[in-house]
């Protein structure tokens, strides 16, 4: 009777030995990078998609592997470029993950880690992304795939919609329409008609703008072989358009000559001005009742940024990548994060949640998001608007000397805006950017 | 007794340039010792760096395009600066901010001293709380003074509002002088007082009698000034303007909280646009070019305020 209950007894303890060896194994297979902590590099602490991104990480991702990840936001937009460039570069290890916009990724491109076979072993879906999103996050010679898209932003152009149904207006889609509307609100409100900037020096924000004018009006910047081609009539007509919001039609607000994005949009975040033009992801926070005055969370609408008469509007796109750097010592837990952040279903949760006025945002890239009615229900319908635009978007140029030509360029426009010769000044724009790229 | 001094001092003279010779190099010793840490530090963060910056500044190295230094290219980063037109609109700029900014602060700080260099218990509480603005980071400035000046909401703006009513508003920063000015303004708001606080040491300095002589023969105040005051206050006027020249010459910070360089380029300082190419074009090689300019220039300036400090404490 003794000897059966001693088997018995370790019969029960091998079994229990057993099962806690097996859910150890089970757990170390599922959990492969369990204690490893990621550095990831990305500006700006209070945008609400990396809020809401970190949140999910911390309560859905780290339980689930293990992987602690920790964003650094500390470094503000102004001077996140620097950052980037000079982590990327010294390869130090710092960080393992790193986010950038489209148009800057380019100098540092040869720094991060190429995601093909991960892409493809994971069966990431590329299609759901708009192709300029692809485009951005391939290496100059475009055989390697080095980042996935995780935030981007369709140019709009946002406006109060009780000042133009009581003045009879319709939300402009040229920029001579917008002229006119403009007038009108001028001549019967106090209000800015339209908040603008032409500042912005040392990120290129007053390129935005231009660029839009420059494509809508058939313009380019770089004729396909790289050289500089902005400098022609559709160019001059283009520019000038851009200053003459200023100086011919007094249409913008005043500081708008030294203004930048964030500033211009706070004028009309504060109920000042009439409309703004700027990237999609500000509807977050004319809708935020904690950041915007009443009157405009309660009136904010938008369209398409206008483009020139008779032109057609200029589908603009504004990209960020999340990569991982070579130098990262932990390449593949970094990798099973970004594959992981950047998924349609983590970021479909976060469009979802408007739980919190903090982590509430429209933000979202993959089509199959922007374009489900859910999704466009919660976020005001702008999903929709912004899967219009970025299905067909264009970027910044994705060349590697991109920061010196938006260092001439930023510097032109803003002379011009302070009085230089369109024409003039033009001309010799080009003929700098020609020298940056032909170094 | 006598005999066993003289075996003593027997003993003793032949070895005492030996002991000396030991107790020298033991001194040496104690001098390296005690100075090798501040060697190593300016070593490996002053002569290293610039040794390193002078060595890449004739060699091709474009960051987008290679972690490492390429191609020797001899001098002609230094000869491409030359036909910069960039360079030479910095160069521009930053002589002109540097006049201004030290004229500007020469003047208020003398001014400062003449009116608080005597003795008063007012006097002393001021010169305490003279030193204030310089301890305000130059970067806080830049952005403090954009603020203050903004049409929108800027107490400057809205005080030059009320007193100039046609300057209602008016954005300061789009026009180049006024950018200069104020970038100046802020810089001599945080300079004047130190100036003037070495000033007051200087003027404290001269014997009171030499003053009562001056007015026994009947000369004015302002011949007072003249002929006597700023003839003995000349060496330290000297060496507070070479300070100042030396500092204005590097300007940064205001540059990027203020301006970012604008309107356009106009307000875009040698120290700013050697930033800019290192950080923003990432043309190393270039940037280190234009660094060892500015060094060279700012070398000239330090050696000879060391020259008169040193002189002057010898």
């Amino acid at each position: 009777m003794r000897k059966w209950t001693s088997v018995r007894i370790a019969t029960v303890v091998l079994l229990a030995l057993s099962i806690w060896q097996g859910s150890h194994i089970a757990s170390a297979a599922s959990k492969p990078y369990a204690g490893t902590t990621l550095n990831m590099l990305v500006c700006c602490p209070t945008v609400a998609q990396f809020v809401a991104m970190q949140n999910l990480t911390n309560s859905a991702f780290t339980p689930q592997t293990g992987i602690t990840v920790h964003w650094d936001t500390s470094t503000p937009y102004g001077s996140i470029e620097q950052k980037l460039v000079t982590t990327a570069i010294s390869g130090t290890g710092e960080y393992d993950i790193a986010a950038w916009p489209d148009s800057w990724g380019s100098a540092i491109k040869q720094y991060m880690l190429p995601l093909d076979s991960d892409i493809a072993k994971a069966k990431i879906n590329l299609k759901d992304w708009p192709k300029a999103d692809i485009a951005a996050a391939k290496t100059l010679d475009g055989k390697h795939i080095v980042g996935l898209p995780f935030r981007g932003h369709a140019q709009l152009l946002f406006y109060r919609k009780d000042v133009f149904k009581k003045l009879n207006l319709t939300p402009p889609a040229t920029w001579q329409a917008l002229v006119k509307d403009a007038q009108t609100i001028k001549a019967k409100t106090s209000l800015d008609p339209l908040a603008l900037y032409y500042g912005g020096l040392g990120s290129g924000q007053n390129i935005f703008i231009w660029l839009n004018m420059l494509w809508s009006n058939g313009g380019t910047l770089l004729a396909k072989n790289g050289q500089p081609k902005f400098d022609s009539p559709a160019g001059i007509q283009a520019t000038q358009m851009y200053m003459d919001l200023l100086h011919k039609y007094h249409i913008t607000n005043p500081s708008a000559l030294t203004d930048d994005e964030g500033t211009s949009s706070t004028i009309y975040q504060k109920g000042k001005a009439a409309m703004w033009i700027g990237w999609s992801w500000y509807e977050e926070l004319y809708t935020n009742p904690t950041v915007s005055a009443p009157v405009v969370n309660k009136n904010t609408a938008f369209v398409a940024a206008p483009g020139m008469q008779g032109k057609g509007r200029a589908a603009y796109g504004y990209i960020w990548e999340s990569s991982v750097l070579k130098s990262s010592k932990h390449q593949q837990a970094a990798v099973a994060y970004v594959n992981w952040l950047t998924s349609a279903s983590v970021e479909r949760k976060i469009l979802l949640n408007k739980s919190d006025p903090k982590t509430s945002t429209v933000v979202g890239q993959h089509l199959s998001n922007l374009l489900n009615p859910q999704v466009n229900a919660a976020n005001f319908g702008v999903s929709k608007e912004m899967a219009a635009i970025l299905k067909s978007s264009r970027s910044e140029p994705l060349i590697p000397q991109w920061l010196k030509v938006q260092s001439i360029l930023e510097v032109d426009l803003n002379k011009m805006a302070n009085g230089a010769n369109v024409k003039s000044t033009l001309a010799q724009a080009q003929q700098d950017v020609a020298a940056a790229v032909k170094q | 007794m006598a005999l066993k001094h003289e075996r003593t001092l027997a003993v003793a003279l032949p070895n005492r340039p030996a002991r000396e010779r030991t107790a020298r190099r033991q001194r040496n010793i104690a001098r390296i010792i005690l100075l090798a840490p501040a060697i190593i530090v300016v070593l490996a963060t002053t002569t290293y760096p610039l040794i390193s910056a002078a060595l890449v500044s004739l060699r091709d190295w474009n960051l987008t395009y290679s972690p490492n230094p390429q191609a020797w290219v001899g001098l002609r980063n230094y000869s491409n600066a030359l036909q910069d037109t960039s360079f030479i609109n910095a160069i521009e700029v930053t002589l002109e901010f540097t006049v201004v900014s030290v004229a500007l602060s020469m003047v208020l700080a003398l001014a400062m001293a003449l009116v608080l260099y005597k003795p008063g218990r007012a006097n002393v509480l001021t010169r305490s709380v003279l030193i204030l603005p310089f301890a305000v980071s130059a970067a806080l400035k830049g952005y403090s003074w954009r603020f203050m000046l903004d049409p929108g909401y800027g107490v400057y703006s809205k005080m030059i509002g009320f007193l100039f009513p046609p300057a209602q508003g008016y954005l300061w920063f789009t026009q180049k002088s006024w950018s200069l000015v104020f970038l100046a303004m802020s810089e001599v708001w945080g300079w004047a007082p130190l100036m003037a606080l070495m000033f007051i040491g200087g003027l404290s300095a001269i014997s009171p009698e030499i003053f009562e002589a001056a007015r026994v023969d009947g000369a004015s105040a302002w011949t007072v000034f003249v002929h006597i005051m700023l003839p003995l206050l000349r060496p330290i006027l000297f060496v507070a303007m070479l300070l100042k020249i030396i500092f204005s010459l590097k300007v940064f910070d205001q540059i990027v909280t203020m301006t970012g360089g604008g309107p356009g380029d106009s307000t875009q300082t040698l120290n700013y646009y050697v930033y800019q190419t290192a950080f923003r074009d990432l043309n190393m090689g270039y940037a280190s070019a234009l660094a060892i300019v500015l060094v060279i220039v700012l070398s000239l300036f330090s050696f000879v305020y060391v020259r008169i400090v040193i002189g002057k404490a010898e």
